[in-house]
């Protein structure tokens, strides 16, 4: 019976080369393993044999069996794996293609850096605070200790729109509506759209500014200067220096414009200094109690110098390939 | 920890009920709740002394500001002599080591009382010697241990040697290591050093004589071998977090004490106290200023000190508390702690009070950014044909405001509207061969008033696209803060048809549509321009103030899908309606999934939130349903 055994395990291996398939694969294992297969056949042999044969057949039969089962499982692994590379072959795309679905807009440069300026201002504990494009001459100037026909006017080219009304020239009038309806301490900014008469690629009728200012007792010059080092060296890079140089503003006493290194020299950003008492008694606070700070700059200037624009009607244009670009 | 009220009366007057109790004990630091007339406290890691009955007496006098009763507790030592020779070789691991013998001991059980108090607190009663020293190490908070004095000869506190095991009381055997701190006699450990003691040694139903060792052993020493030996015992919590140096003392008196009273044994004259040096209440200099400085309060020195009285720190700090308060902070923490939290005023660097509207215009700009719309920034100031241009009857939006001394025509008025601003952009665009525009503007527009009114608005203009990807972008925006519907209307400025008016919460904020041809032409457009325009401040007003989660559905849900031909004039509104009123609360969501023509196939889901559906119950619903669209809007049902 041994023979027997061997024979058909022979065949089987020689059987197995030629199998080509998955297929085929099924068929060769019904015609041996299958319930009228030729191994299950022998098995019924079995009950032919005599007690002691009996056993030396059954594991000589199991042993065969094991052995073709393996043969199978092998062989099936590989008809597997040649159709799933077959599938992944056909299935291939270009990968270079573009993607599919929404294409995202974009904010406006303007706005990228006003919210820039802002979250820096924000992390240092200031509140937003917002006030009307159309203002009155007193916010705009008479409460910020500009008198009505005062040299200091000039500073500011206006556009009225009425005897006493007109488009705010800075974000500065914030502070005052601020401080007239709230008590210090106070850290506030105003980011806010301004208006001038005035435009060349460096200026433009309107534009916007953020407001910022600090009220409180003991807030010194000191103050001011870590403040906006701190606020300047987070926009434009920690290894940028920074000079403070005299300036002149009517609501601020001492009054400072403030550099930043550009190249091989020095770059004008922002104009800040010590709250004028004669602001702080037009909102009613006394000044031998509070002190303060106060800052303005121009987002189209930052916003120039960080992206390299040298004309700022461009902000205004919105070419649609411009604002792509931020 | 749980302490009856009843053992706490016991050295202080509490007049007040449990729950105030309580109450007083969580705002000065140790949550506390009341189950009847059972304290369940929270003690802090910092508060070793609060470990006990007696050290809550305590803080509770501190709070309360009234006293606490004497010991009750009195020793009888009679004058028979006896020795055991105490040696402690680990001065800096035990600073403080003390032991009494009594002899004669009964063992047997504890007293009613002292089982149900031991019950409450948590602990098995056992026998009334295990029983005392557990009720003493309740009540002062100091671990004892009761030996069998017969079977110990010699008291040696010192480090385990290498390759020494012991089997605990709970029966377990520990290998040890020379980290660890034993109690050992002449030959081997019969303890752990405030963990655990030894079975050998323990105390059993044949107990004559016993040793009682009451002692100061090193947290940190105590800790380490506790997590080494995996064994936590309420001994080694204690210890862990230092006990009192007096109380060694104060327990250890009163266990014997309970002893002679409880299992009629006598104290022997034998008294041993190794004490590695001597403590004394440390002097802390507290500055009135700096106390004020660091809490902001304005308190006196004569409130201060009334407060250091209650805590009894006026002739330095009591040495149950010498591990916790070392320095003037710490005394500055207690003086806030019993002054109350809550008397101290609260100030702010500043109001922080929010800017909603600016809050609204950052999420605004990135949703729409995020639909695929690019922001753009434009004048406020036009030239005064722009009402002309967009043909304009409404007289509010006709009537700008005119600036007094224009540097040009062309920026002279105040926009009433931020639509001629983002044609003008369009037109940009379109004359330098861009023709796919897709933008948005968040800006203000101004209303003649006394004041001039300003509010600010979100506008768009698309080409390219068509209404759907416009009103998608829209309600994108809107979902984001409420329920909203386009309505159509007719309005100069969009083809009839393809306009319609936005409605959030039942207020028209807005509208949207395809620009009027007329319109369009003024400019040059010869391709479709969809454009919308919306208030942002009555959106703001109208906005719900935070999301409400809905519980995650629990049961299946069950989709039907019905297809039909609809007659001109039956809008996806109306068929909403039909199938929202005859399905209720069962139809869980409708979804337009096929649209060609006049062919409409809607998906209907249904679900109840409480219960599976029946098959049955879905198919007789949606059959309703089916035929209430064909009697009340006409469809033709698709087979």
């Amino acid at each position: 019976m041994a023979e027997r055994i061997q024979a058909i395990e022979n065949q089987a291996i020689v059987q197995l080369t030629e199998v080509k398939n998955l297929l085929e694969l099924e068929n060769f294992r019904v015609h041996y393993m299958g319930k009228k297969g030729l191994i299950t056949e022998l098995l019924q042999h079995l009950k032919d044999l005599t007690p002691e044969e009996r056993p030396v057949f059954g594991k000589n039969l199991n042993i065969a069996k094991r052995r073709i089962e393996d043969m199978i499982a092998e062989k099936k692994t590989l008809f597997e794996n040649l159709e799933t590379e077959k599938k992944i072959k056909t299935d291939a795309i270009d990968v270079t293609l573009p993607g599919r679905g929404y294409a995202r807009g974009k904010l406006h440069p303007i706005t990228q850096v006003m919210e820039e300026v802002k979250e820096i201002f924000l992390r240092l504990g200031f509140i937003v605070e917002s006030g009307p494009d159309i203002e009155t001459d007193y916010y705009n100037f008479e409460a910020l200790n500009i008198p009505k026909h005062h040299a200091s006017r000039d500073m500011w080219s206006t556009l009225y729109v009425g005897e006493e009304t007109l488009l705010r020239t800075h974000t500065s009038p914030v502070q005052i509506r601020v401080m007239e309806k709230k008590k210090p301490p106070l850290a506030v900014i105003a980011p806010g759209r301004v208006f001038r008469r005035d435009a060349d690629p460096t200026h433009s009728t309107v534009f916007h500014q953020i407001e910022g200012f600090a009220v409180d007792k003991n807030i010194t010059f000191a103050n001011l200067k870590g403040v906006i080092t701190a606020f300047l060296h987070a926009v434009f890079g920690k290894e940028k220096k920074v000079r403070f140089r005299p300036s002149y503003f009517p609501f601020t006493e001492p009054s400072a414009e403030v550099d930043v290194e550009w190249g091989d020299g020095w770059l004008e950003i922002l104009g800040c200094g010590m709250i004028d008492p004669n602001v702080f008694k037009a909102v009613d606070y006394d000044p031998e109690v509070w002190s303060g700070y106060a800052f303005g700059m121009g987002i189209e200037r930052i916003a120039m110098l960080k992206f390299g624009i040298k004309d700022i009607r461009l902000f205004f244009e919105n070419d649609m390939r411009f604002l792509k670009q931020f | 920890m749980k302490i009856p009220i009843s053992w706490l009366k016991e050295y202080v007057d509490i007049k007040i009920s449990p729950e105030e109790l309580a109450e007083r004990l969580t705002m000065a630091g140790t949550e506390t709740t009341a189950r009847g007339e059972l304290l369940e406290l929270d003690i802090l890691p910092n508060r070793g002394d609060l470990q006990s009955v007696i050290g809550i007496a305590r803080e509770i006098v501190t709070i309360l500001d009234s006293k606490l009763h004497g010991t009750k507790y009195k020793v009888l030592s009679t004058k028979e002599k006896t020795n055991v020779p105490i040696e402690v070789k680990e001065r800096k691991l035990c600073p403080r080591y003390m032991a009494r013998v009594i002899k004669g001991v009964k063992i047997k059980d504890s007293p009613d009382w002292m089982k149900e108090r031991l019950v409450a607190c948590g602990l098995r009663p056992i026998n009334n010697i295990v029983d005392i020293t557990n009720y003493i190490l309740l009540e002062y908070g100091q671990p004892l241990h009761a030996f069998d004095f017969d079977k110990v000869n010699k008291i040696v506190v010192r480090k385990a040697a290498e390759g020494e095991t012991i089997q605990t009381l709970d029966g377990t055997e520990h290998k040890l290591d020379p980290s660890i701190l034993v109690i050992a006699d002449s030959t081997r450990p019969i303890a752990v050093a405030g963990i655990m003691g030894g079975k050998e040694s323990e105390v059993s139903e044949r107990t004559q004589n016993i040793l009682l060792e009451s002692a100061f052993f090193d947290p940190v020493s105590t800790n380490k071998s506790s997590q080494f030996l995996k064994l936590r015992t309420e001994s080694s919590i204690r210890f862990g977090k230092g006990v009192d140096w007096e109380g060694v003392e104060m327990a250890l008196h009163a266990a014997a004490a309970l002893i002679t009273e409880l299992a009629e044994g006598t104290i022997c004259d034998f008294k041993a106290d190794k004490k590695s040096f001597e403590r004394e209440p440390k002097i802390i200099k507290v500055r009135t200023e700096a106390v004020n400085r660091i809490l902001g309060t304005e308190l006196s020195k004569k409130e201060i000190d009334a407060i250091l009285k209650r805590l009894n720190f006026l002739n330095g700090i009591p040495l149950y508390r010498a591990g916790d308060i070392e320095r003037e902070i710490d005394v500055i923490e207690e003086i806030a702690r019993i002054y109350g939290y809550h008397k101290i005023k609260a100030k702010l660097p500043q109001e922080i009070e929010d800017n909603p509207l600016d809050r609204l215009c950052v999420k605004t700009r990135e949703i729409m950014a995020g639909a695929g719309l690019f922001e753009v920034q434009t004048f406020s100031i036009l030239d005064p044909q722009y009402p002309d241009r967009l043909k304009l009857r409404d007289a509010h939006l006709r009537d700008f405001i005119k600036v007094a001394n224009p540097l040009t025509e062309e920026e002279s008025v105040l926009r009433t509207i931020v639509l001629p601003s983002l044609l003008k952009v369009v037109d940009h665009n379109r004359r330098h061969q861009v023709d796919d525009v897709k933008i948005f503007e968040i800006g203000k527009v101004y209303y003649k008033g006394e004041p001039h009114i300003e509010r600010m608005m979100l506008a768009g203009a698309l080409t390219k696209t068509d209404f759907f990807f416009t009103k998608a972008a829209v309600s994108a925006l809107l979902n984001e803060f409420g329920s909203f519907e386009f309505k159509e209307i007719k309005t100069n400025l969009l083809n009839l048809g393809k306009s319609a008016g936005i409605v959030f919460e039942g207020e028209g904020i807005g509208w949207l549509g395809e620009l009027a041809i007329p319109i369009a032409r003024n400019y040059d457009f010869t391709e479709p321009v969809f454009v919308f325009e919306l208030d942002l401040e009555l959106l703001l007003k109208n906005a719900a103030a935070t999301k409400k989660h809905a519980p995650l559905p629990r049961f299946p849900k069950t989709d039907r899908d019905v297809a039909f031909f609809v007659k001109e004039g039956v809008t996806h509104s109306s068929i909403l309606a039909i199938i929202r009123q005859t399905g209720g609360n069962l139809v869980e969501e409708i979804q337009l999934f096929d649209i060609y023509n006049n062919s409409r196939a809607y998906r209907i889901t249904y679900r109840d939130p409480s219960r599976t559906l029946k098959v049955e119950e879905v198919n007789e619903l949606h059959t309703k349903i089916c035929d209430a669209l064909v009697q009340k809007l006409g469809v033709e049902l698709r087979k």
